[in-house]
């Protein structure tokens, strides 16, 4: 039933021209931090961090670090991803309850950016990584966007798992 | 009507199809031979790796000119960057996914090469250090880089802005007069059209245009009358 209402809620918003940028990096920062002092920091990822994030979303991350900018206890992590063929880049904002806000930035591929509609995004919020490495709650799909359904959960799960770290690297530190 | 008027008769229908059928058999020839030897080699696309080798001949190349895309090269101080089947080079040594290199900047903070939609930053030693998208600073990502003091430029539409490399952000406008840019040279390579594409339509004839599939079509038929006449010149034959 929910699905179904789901979909009705997407059907009715009408036809969604795929493709485009949707936030710079400095509009989401504006909306996400609005007027906090916002830090500009970087996760450095260890080989044995990188293999945790193949085991957790299965992406095979070949860079040494990954830039996220922080503001009160907030962060906003832009992660790109490739849908079916072209990267989605999408920015994440995390907190000590989790998800707070993921929304799709750029989106290039032909179609499926309904992800982008803030009735499905509104699955994520709140949604915290359970030791298994699953989202905690259940995230209802779309049809016709499986593609870009798998990448938002993918980056969703490697944001959290992002998180995660840098709130342990800040208690450690002296 | 007595014997030899029979045979008189008869033969020069027979001589006619021995004549058109060497007329044709002539005239289709090289068709024939070149369906054949296509023909041939599609049948063994695996064992000759037609599917994943590119011809470079550009007589071969004529009729693909309006999908052949330029591959770029760019000369660094630690060999030669260029991109081929998706895949960033430095000299022989694969870096990271690139769709086409756009351009490159050494900066102060690091080596950034554009490929078409996404930067890459590397460390002096070429590893990654991460990649952004150009499209979140409201740029499309194929715009020349530069340098002047070891910052990075961004040629925006004929007008030079400066990128903080430490956070990527657009700082604004400045003038263009020291700018360093890396050249880059323009190379019409083939790495989208395959020997299998290339065999499939010499074979069918889409390689000579709209008319070609209709002259192979042609040779076809002739190929059937000729498999015809031959049976019934050869069964008139047996039958005398």
């Amino acid at each position: 039933m929910l699905r179904f209402s789901l979909f009705l809620l997407l059907f009715l918003t009408g036809n969604v021209s795929a493709g485009g940028t949707y936030y710079t990096q400095q509009q989401m920062q504006a909306e996400v931090f609005a007027g906090d002092a916002v830090t500009s920091n970087a996760l450095w990822l260890t080989p044995e961090r990188k293999q945790l994030i193949r085991e957790t979303t299965g992406q095979s991350l070949t860079q040494a670090r990954i830039r996220f900018t922080e503001a009160a206890g907030r962060r906003l992590w832009v992660l790109s991803e490739i849908g079916k063929e072209k990267p989605i880049t999408f920015g994440v904002v995390t907190s000590i309850d989790g998800i707070e806000r993921i929304e799709v930035m750029v989106f290039r591929e032909a179609r499926g950016d309904e992800i982008r509609l803030p009735q499905y995004t509104a699955q994520y919020q709140g949604q915290t990584l359970t030791p298994e490495g699953d989202l905690a709650n259940n995230v209802d799909g779309i049809s016709g966007a499986t593609y870009s359904v798998r990448t938002m959960k993918k980056v969703a799960k490697l944001a959290l798992l992002l998180d995660q770290w840098v709130t342990e690297e800040h208690a450690s530190a002296p | 009507m007595p014997p030899h008027h029979k045979t008189l008769r008869k033969r020069p229908l027979r001589f006619v199809f021995q004549r058109w059928h060497r007329r044709l058999g002539a005239a289709s020839a090289l068709l024939m031979i070149l369906a054949a030897v296509t023909g041939l080699a599609l049948n063994h696309t695996d064992d000759l790796h037609l599917g994943s080798h590119y011809p470079q001949n550009s007589i071969l190349l004529w009729p693909y000119q309006a999908v052949l895309t330029p591959t770029y090269r760019i000369l660094t101080d630690n060999g030669e960057l260029s991109a081929s089947q998706g895949q960033l080079y430095l000299e022989k040594t694969p870096l990271v996914e690139c769709d086409s290199l756009q351009a490159f900047a050494a900066t102060e903070t690091g080596l950034l090469v554009s490929c078409q939609g996404q930067w890459h930053l590397f460390d002096e030693t070429w590893q990654l250090l991460e990649s952004l998208d150009p499209a979140l600073m409201n740029l499309t990502g194929s715009e020349r880089l530069g340098t002047a003091a070891g910052q990075l430029l961004v040629d925006d539409s004929g007008t030079w802005v400066q990128v903080d490399t430490a956070t990527f952000e657009v700082l604004g406008p400045v003038p263009g007069a020291d700018v360093e840019v890396a050249a880059r040279v323009t190379e019409w390579q083939n790495t989208s059209i395959s020997w299998q594409r290339l065999m499939q339509d010499l074979h069918s004839g889409r390689w000579f245009g709209g008319w070609g599939i209709w002259v192979m079509d042609i040779a076809a038929v002739i190929l059937l009358l000729l498999a015809v006449s031959g049976l019934w010149m050869w069964w008139g034959k047996r039958r005398r």
